[in-house]
């Protein structure tokens, strides 16, 4: 996935500020090479441009992150989507992780973080804001009733560990140090944990999604 | 609540008090009476025995009458608020009249004259009677709903003014804002704020952790215009030791926003059927925990102080530079009443 040209983006999201703003952030580091406003035009102009990342919002008013990435899964592209919100609806975020998103961050990440975070989705690393931490730590609890697949369905104590701190605010370098690991294995704790969130059967998770939503 | 404003509704609505000439001729009727009552006395060489007492008898009729008309005319609030001194006043009015009475009585042990006193008295009494009986009647129930005006009035004034303050504020921010997760912040926190305000004192053992900490949070943020970023895990009800925690959460925040010197803090808690723990973490200065500043060292130990008096504990993880975490641990009610059970002691220490 490594180029030796900038990375090439594609901004979906129906707050035009907000794609001005992003444009302006990422700008200077990678090539925006197109923006949409909803589900439809967005699955036009990444079928199109075909770029490395799409920032995704989970919240598009004809429709959902998840759609984009659902129309576009049968046309075997080699795209990387990174989900971008507001929303704090455990449901919404789930849901386009499990669709195939590489990480979630928030909108209230900041303008080295977000430019950091599109460099390592691109580059195959998970990326969890440490709100998906939360939710991904809540959803795999020990509350919720037997796995029908401990591969899938069980978080490991490290990747608790990681998944703890993650929430916690730390990055993944901070982790390493803490846990006395290296960034990389870090990084392999957290896409094991992100593979784990996308495939596991439980059908737990979008239930758990679901009724968190009522709190 | 209808058209037009309510209070000018039900004033219209309340019957007018009396009107000012019956009043005048009830006045009148007293005077007329007195003047009778003199000039017999004059013409016939009645001795004082009868007048005087007769005089005083309208003395005290006359503080009764003085007290209620000052009542209605010189502002319903100051004769409300000494409603004592009202009835003390009318009392003492009446307790002359009496006197008065009984010293004509043991004046006069002359039938005749007695008979003609007591039938110019009666008459007299008659005439207030008729007169001031439904009017005071009248005038008490106005009082009464001049007062529950009042106070319906002073009601919606500071009705009006919380909501001016709070909900209308918020709802004009709420408008200016695009971004929906400060909408819903905004929002939230208005909604608790004012459910504490509607449902009377604010709610320190009710709720759930999460949305405890949110609004602690949401306030720190207000305050001190620092970002912060709650991720919670887990949920249950608040009780009094983790309304101790998210307290120090909120003193954790503060002290964080006031002297780290970064835009952001992180608050992390995760929620257990047994235990909460909660975590503020900054990333700014930090600090050296041997060498603090005594007004530094005062928020630690409020924040650990708090802890431990609640039962928990506190620690401090920071170092120059290196940022500061608060590591905050309690167990819930209901894991320290199953101890308690388990040890065979049912009301024991809450402390």
């Amino acid at each position: 996935m490594s180029r030796s040209e900038r990375l090439r983006v594609v901004l979906v999201d129906d707050h035009e500020l907000f794609r001005k703003g992003v444009r302006h952030e990422l700008g200077q580091r990678y090539d925006i090479v197109a923006e949409a406003a909803d589900v439809d035009e967005a699955v036009d102009v990444i079928a199109d441009t075909q770029p490395d990342v799409v920032l995704l919002d989970v919240h598009l008013t004809s429709g959902t992150g998840r759609d984009v990435i659902e129309k576009l899964a049968d046309r075997d592209l080699d795209i990387t989507f990174l989900a971008l919100s507001v929303s704090d609806a455990a449901e919404d975020v789930i849901d386009v992780v499990r669709a195939g998103a590489r990480g979630y961050v928030t909108k209230s990440i900041k303008s080295d973080e977000l430019v950091d975070a599109v460099r390592r989705v691109a580059e195959g690393d998970a990326v969890f804001s440490p709100r998906l931490a939360g939710f991904v730590l809540d959803a795999f609890s020990a509350a919720v009733p037997a796995p029908a697949d401990p591969e899938l369905d069980l978080l490991t104590n490290r990747e608790q560990e990681v998944m703890r701190l993650l929430a916690r605010g730390y990055a993944y370098k901070e982790i390493g140090v803490k846990l006395s690991i290296s960034v990389k294995t870090v990084e392999t704790h957290a896409s094991a944990v992100l593979r784990k969130l996308q495939l596991s059967s439980r059908h737990e998770l979008s239930s758990w999604a679901a009724r968190r939503r009522l709190v | 609540m209808t058209t037009g404003n309510p209070i000018e509704r039900l004033r219209r609505e309340l019957p007018n008090g009396l009107s000012n000439d019956r009043r005048s001729l009830g006045i009148i009727l007293i005077a007329i009476g007195g003047l009778v009552l003199a000039r017999r006395g004059a013409a016939e060489l009645l001795p004082a025995s009868i007048l005087w007492p007769l005089l005083i008898v309208l003395v005290g009729f006359g503080a009764v009458v003085w007290q209620v008309s000052k009542s209605t005319e010189a502002g319903m609030r100051g004769a409300l608020r000494d409603q004592r001194v009202a009835v003390a006043r009318i009392a003492l009015g009446c307790a002359v009249a009496l006197l008065g009475l009984l010293a004509f009585l043991a004046a006069n042990v002359s039938l005749a004259v007695l008979l003609t006193g007591l039938v110019a008295a009666l008459l007299v009494s008659v005439g207030l009677g008729l007169v001031f009986g439904p009017w005071l009647w009248l005038v008490l129930r106005d009082l009464r709903d001049e007062q529950r005006l009042r106070l319906w009035a002073d009601e919606r004034a500071e009705v009006a003014a919380h909501l001016h303050d709070s909900v209308l504020q918020t709802l004009s921010l709420i408008q200016r804002t695009d971004d929906a997760r400060e909408a819903s912040q905004l929002a939230r926190r208005q909604e608790r704020e004012l459910r504490s305000w509607l449902y009377g004192r604010e709610r320190t053992v009710e709720g759930d952790i999460e949305s405890a900490i949110e609004a602690t949070a949401a306030q720190v943020e207000d305050r001190f215009g620092v970002a912060v970023e709650v991720v919670v895990v887990g949920s249950g009800p608040l009780d009094e030791p983790t309304s101790a925690l998210v307290a120090a959460v909120g003193e954790a925040l503060t002290n964080a926003a006031k002297f780290a010197g970064v835009d952001r803090v992180s608050v992390y808690a995760e929620i257990t059927p047994t235990s909460v723990e909660a975590f503020v973490r900054d990333t700014g200065d930090g600090f050296d925990p041997t060498e603090v500043a005594d007004d530094r060292k005062g928020i630690a130990e409020s924040i650990r102080g708090r802890m431990q008096r609640a039962g928990g504990e506190a620690d401090i993880t920071t170092g120059l530079g290196e940022g500061t975490e608060v590591h905050l641990r309690i167990q819930r009610e209901s894991q320290r009443e199953m101890q308690r059970e388990q040890r065979g002691d049912p009301r024991g220490d809450t402390a």
